[in-house]
């Protein structure tokens, strides 16, 4: 009996049946692919290629489990991007540590604008975030006028298959790990959770919601900004709006990964889950000749079918729960 | 004379206008179970506050905690002296851990560093073996009954070396069994010398767990009793000075017709309810009483359409029904009077005219089927000066009316669907003695009228003298019919609680 | 002083300040360029503000129902795509064609309604949040365009089609025509069928909306049914005045709706916000957007205007109902 209920516990989770898609998909893609696929040098370059976008996953899962959203991530992303850029082209001092501690500053300072209008504005975090996108993206494509970046010193120019290995895996691990302890074994990482579960009893206990609002804006603008790094790598190009839009990826991936829109679930495997199926998705279709053109349908249209699946089971555990079983004598 | 956990000596308190504490005098003794009653409004709430340390009264009033005098508490000395509140809504944490919601101190104690898994389920572990209950460590609270949840509610206040337990309406939502845990856990408690505030307005139950008991109405404190055997305090006498006038109530019942409106066969729905059967007669007023029994309202659902039963029959005037959703309920003449009013029952924040023409919309249309707004104006006109539903206009936003207004609003907008039987859960929740008058009498006309009403209510009082008829729930079943008109009303009672 | 203010922001005082910003705006732009306030402004206002206020009553709809449509912009794209491919296709360069055009027409306005509905459908019946479903939509959406326009705009229409966009009907702009129809429509729906009430009340309270016995599923399909349809109108007004249809355009839009849907007085959590109150926003961006075209501000910084007085607006609101 016991043994039935561990069962259900992880076949029953959601990341239970992500996995299963993903590995659906993957000897899908396996087969259409005669193999290509599931080479180690494609799956390597695949988790490479959408890194960047693992790292900031991990910043929007944060925020959701928070309770809120935020839609300036890509911003934080670009914008402290492109101030590396420019401290990279323009200053002697640059080197990979002072580099990624200005954007990581930068991404945390744009973040903790977001956090205070969050906490005393009282509305939706989406409108607010929405309005924050449109001045961050105003201001950028005003003050840089869409110039673009690029030639950058040789520390940061020279790729090797190590160094891109380091530098993308290593810090898309470096991010998930920091983001599970921090969940899992902090105190704040906790306190993220009660807010997002009961805002009210998170007051009643005494907790200061002004800190963890700071914390989780100041967290996501981090996370964005080291994405933006990655990012920055692999392309070699600062470009204002190159990343422009691309927020629904990231959400997708927290999305699919099982967290909770309305906040206080969500865990860091299931987001890590949710970026590879994104990303298999993408590089599938593209192994299999489809054209860009198409990807983004076809995401959008998985996106939505897994929301159908996700919100049916959800649907049938409440009637479950509040119906199933026998009444005893 | 026993030692004194808290005095409140000359406790006065203004909140804007409202003088909400008048001169209160009232002390706890260490180790008591001391019960606070009155009606919503009363000051009960504003009391608690005060000895928690949430507000401060006002200047010349003195509190003396532990043998310290103060003129307030402030929530840091509260919280020293071991007070804890457990608010009614509970104030966890759906999406956690039973052990980490109970455990949940450790996260905001700044004392403690970090997060250790193992000393969490230790502690929980430990406060709930205290309590000699057990519960799933590892599931969410969001998963369990409201009763275990009560119980981790509990859990957290006593995990943090809890002195002076303070319940607010800790069983509005518990079974009778249920209701009994909690009461054996209060006298361990007490065992162990925790002092124990609960505020209720369930006058069986504060008979049944008080040591002693304060009466407060309209912000001063009316008596303290000893509830022992000398004193012999009864419902009657407590709600007597709960709600000071005594209203003679006395069982008018109508008469009800021959035919039968409503008949449901061996109706069962998982572990909601089983095998439910009972009849209606037009014009009838049948309760339905459980004394804290959830199934009824699972069983009012499944009437109304709301929640599809397993199995058994429905048969409205004869025809069998089955019901897809609340809309074929409403065709067939059912309507239903939630539970909870401010949640379920009306849109707050909008106006008196769309809250009662809601249901109905679609009746008032004209040729073009354009809503017919002056028909409309005036059915809500109607209605309000009808049900005496003061200090209402149409265009007037519900939030500004009293709670027994708007429960009026309620029920006019069901009235307006014409119903033929209408069923009311817990019709004056939270409603104070006049208004509840008011509600009864309403009641009474319309079974004058024909039509059927089925009350599902906690309130021995409200049931016993609306309903001539009353099926007595118990753990989803239906334990017997009762004929309260021929019982006196203690024996009414007497059957009630011998039952659970 | 804050006592006259919060007076101010009752329920009618709410269109009143909204005047009074306008008359503020207005004055203060044509400070800068006296012709401004004159009828050959007034007549371009009235060819460029029915995008912005077509597009934003499709926000509003969502918004009053306790959601949000951010599916709006992409989806008048995909519908300007289709209609364009279709009028360059059957319609040879330089002719016209009163049939085809209607159809085309016709083909764009449905496709844009179907996307409504299918938002309706998956946030009704699965249950699941407006933002991610017209999120998830609106990557489709775009996915879509991109995929049959390859990256490429379509151009070139036939002058009945242009006539949509910048004809007049006797003295009136055409696309005012449309918008002012589409309003009144919109007042009608919710100040005189059942549906208006029901999506108000549903907004502030869903829960106990369904237990009045309202077909909660019915409703909100309606309700981005609704939305889609009136985005389709937008797209033949937008995609006539642009005179090109491609991916990725207007996408500075969505924001913008929003921002006048707030300030307009449409609360993003539901149930509160009057098609008055939306109008005058519409006007009052419409002459800041003058304004700052007038005083050569640039687009981006436009943009990030736009996204500051959006936030005023939220914290004004805030204010107000915390009051």
């Amino acid at each position: 009996m016991l043994s039935k209920l561990k069962n259900s516990k992880i076949t029953g989770t959601h990341e239970f049946y992500m996995v299963i898609a993903l590995a659906a998909l993957a000897v899908f893609f396996g087969i259409g692919t005669k193999g290509l696929f599931l080479s180690g040098s494609n799956l390597l370059n695949m988790v490479i290629s959408y890194s960047y976008l693992g790292i900031m996953a991990m910043g929007m899962l944060v925020v959701i489990i928070s309770g809120g959203i935020d839609m300036t991530i890509m911003l934080s992303a670009t914008i402290s991007q492109y101030v590396m850029a420019l401290f990279m082209l323009n200053s002697g001092m640059a080197n990979w540590a002072t580099a990624i501690l200005l954007s990581l500053a930068v991404g945390i300072v744009l973040g903790l604008l977001n956090a205070v209008l969050v906490h005393y504005l009282k509305a939706p975090t989406l409108i607010i975030t929405i309005a924050t996108m449109s001045v961050y993206f105003g201001l950028l494509m005003y003050f840089t006028k869409g110039v673009r970046l690029f030639s950058f010193p040789e520390w940061f120019s020279g790729k090797s298959d190590g160094k891109t290995f380091a530098v993308a895996i290593g810090l898309l691990a470096a991010a998930v790990i920091v983001t599970f302890v921090i969940m899992k074994f902090t105190k704040m990482g906790r306190k993220v959770y009660a807010i997002g579960g009961n805002l009210e009893g998170a007051k009643r206990v005494g907790i200061n919601i002004l800190l963890v609002h700071l914390f989780v804006y100041g967290f996501v603008g981090a996370m964005g900004a080291l994405g933006g790094v990655v990012h920055l790598y692999l392309v070699q190009q600062a470009a204002p709006n190159a990343l422009y839009g691309g927020e629904m990826d990231v959400i997708a991936m927290a999305v699919l990964g099982g967290v909770n829109l309305a906040g206080g679930k969500g865990t860091v495997g299931g987001t890590i889950i949710g970026m590879l199926l994104v990303a298999t998705l993408s590089n599938g279709l593209l192994l299999l000749g489809v054209s860009s053109y198409w990807q983004d349908f076809f995401i959008g249209a998985v996106i939505l079918v897994s929301f159908c699946f996700s919100g049916w089971r959800a649907i049938k555990n409440r009637e479950k729960e509040s119906k199933g079983g026998k009444l005893d004598d | 004379m026993a030692e004194k956990f808290i005095e409140l000596h000359h406790v006065n308190k203004h909140y804007g206008g409202v003088h909400a504490l008048k001169d209160i005098d009232f002390d706890l003794n260490k180790g008591e179970v001391h019960c606070l009653v009155g009606k919503n409004g009363c000051g009960k709430s504003t009391m608690i506050k005060v000895i928690s340390g949430v507000i401060k009264p006002d200047e010349g009033s003195e509190i003396v905690l532990c043998g310290k005098r103060m003129k307030s508490v402030s929530p840091q000395i509260s919280m020293e002296s071991g007070v804890r509140v457990i608010y009614q809504d509970l104030s966890l944490f759906p999406n956690l851990s039973v052990a980490e919601n109970i455990a949940f101190n450790q996260h905001t104690d700044k004392t403690v560093k970090g997060v250790n898994w193992k000393r969490i389920n230790e502690t929980a572990k430990n406060t709930l073996d205290m309590m000699h209950i057990s519960l799933d460590l590892t599931a969410d609270v969001s998963a369990l009954s409201i009763a275990d949840r009560q119980l981790v509610a509990i859990a957290r206040a006593l995990a943090t070396n809890a002195k002076l337990l303070i319940m607010d309406e800790p069983t509005s939502s518990l079974t009778r069994k249920e209701v009994d845990v909690l009461f054996a856990i209060v006298r361990k408690l007490k065992e162990q010398g925790i002092t124990v505030i609960f505020v209720s307005h369930k006058t069986d139950e504060i008979l049944e767990i008080a040591d002693r008991i304060t009466v407060v109405r309209d912000g001063v404190k009316i008596a303290t009793y000893e509830n022992n055997a000398e004193n012999e305090i009864d419902g009657n006498k407590l709600a007597e000075m709960i709600s000071g006038h005594s209203i003679e109530y006395k069982q008018d019942f109508v008469k009800p017709g021959e035919e039968t409106v409503l008949e449901v066969k061996n109706l069962s729905s998982g572990k909601q309810y089983k095998d439910i059967s009972f009849s209606l007669k037009k014009g009838e007023v049948l309760g339905i009483i459980g004394l804290l029994g959830a199934g009824r309202t699972e069983l009012a659902l499944s009437l109304f359409g709301m929640n599809k039963p397993d199995s058994g029959e429905i048969y409205v005037k004869g025809e069998k029904v089955v019901f897809k959703s609340n809309r074929d309920a409403i065709k067939k003449h059912i309507a239903y009077l939630p539970e909870d009013r401010l949640l379920q029952g009306l849109v707050v924040e909008q106006n008196v005219e769309d809250n009662m023409s809601v249901t109905v919309l679609d009746r008032i249309k004209s040729a073009l089927g354009l809503i017919d707004l002056k028909k409309r104006r005036d059915m809500t006109e109607n209605w309000i000066g009808k049900l005496d539903i003061k200090s209402a206009k149409p265009g007037v936003s519900a939030s500004t009316m009293s709670g027994g207004n708007q429960q009026k609003i309620v029920v006019a907008k069901w009235l307006a669907t014409d119903p033929e039987i209408l069923i009311l859960d817990q019709p004056t929740n939270g409603i104070d003695v006049a208004a509840k008058d008011a509600i009864y009498k309403v009641i009474r006309s319309l079974a004058e009228s024909g039509i059927s009403v089925i009350i599902i209510s906690d309130e021995i009082p409200e049931i016993y003298y609306n309903c001539p008829r009353a099926i007595l729930m118990h753990k989803g079943r239906v334990k017997s019919e009762i004929d309260c008109a021929s019982m006196s009303e203690k024996e009414f009672s007497e059957v009630i609680v011998n039952a659970q | 002083m804050t006592e006259k203010l919060k007076k101010l922001t009752t329920a009618n005082g709410d269109n009143l300040l909204l005047l009074l910003i306008l008359a503020i705006a207005v004055t203060l732009v044509s400070m800068k360029q006296a012709s401004f306030f004159s009828f050959g402004t007034l007549e371009s206002i009235c060819y460029q503000l029915p995008e912005m206020g077509l597009l934003t009553m499709a926000m509003m709809v969502a918004m009053l129902s306790g959601g949000i449509n951010l599916s709006i912009i992409a989806s008048a794209n995909l519908s300007g795509i289709l209609m364009a491919l279709i009028m360059t296709t059957y319609i040879p360069k330089g002719e016209d064609n009163a049939v085809i055009v209607l159809g085309a027409v016709a083909v764009g306005i449905l496709v844009s309604t179907l996307a409504g509905f299918v938002n309706g459908v998956i946030i009704s019946c699965f249950k699941i949040p407006a933002m991610l479903v017209t999120l998830g939509m609106q990557m489709l959406l775009n996915g879509a365009c991109l995929t049959i326009t390859k990256g490429a705009t379509i151009s070139g229409y036939p002058a009945t089609f242009k006539f949509l966009g910048n004809g007049k009907l006797g003295f009136i702009p055409m696309p005012f025509v449309i918008f002012l129809a589409t309003l009144i429509l919109l007042i009608v729906l919710l100040k005189n069928t059942p549906f208006g009430p029901r999506v108000y009340l549903y907004g502030s309270n869903d829960t106990a909306t369904g237990f009045s016995g309202v077909d909660e599923k019915a409703l909100l399909i309606k309700t981005y049914t609704l939305s889609g349809f009136i985005v389709g109108l937008a797209a033949v007004v937008l995609t006539s005045r642009f005179n090109s249809a491609a991916a990725g355009y207007a996408e500075s839009f969505l924001m913008q709706s929003i921002l006048i849907a707030v300030l307009g007085g449409i609360s993003p959590n539901g149930g509160k916000g009057k098609v008055s109150g939306m109008v005058l926003g519409v006007i009052i961006i419409q002459v800041v957007a003058s304004g700052l075209n007038i005083l050569r501000i640039s687009s981006y910084l436009t943009t990030a205007v736009y996204g500051i007085i959006l936030l005023a607006a939220v914290a004004f609101r805030s204010y107000k109902s915390s009051s």
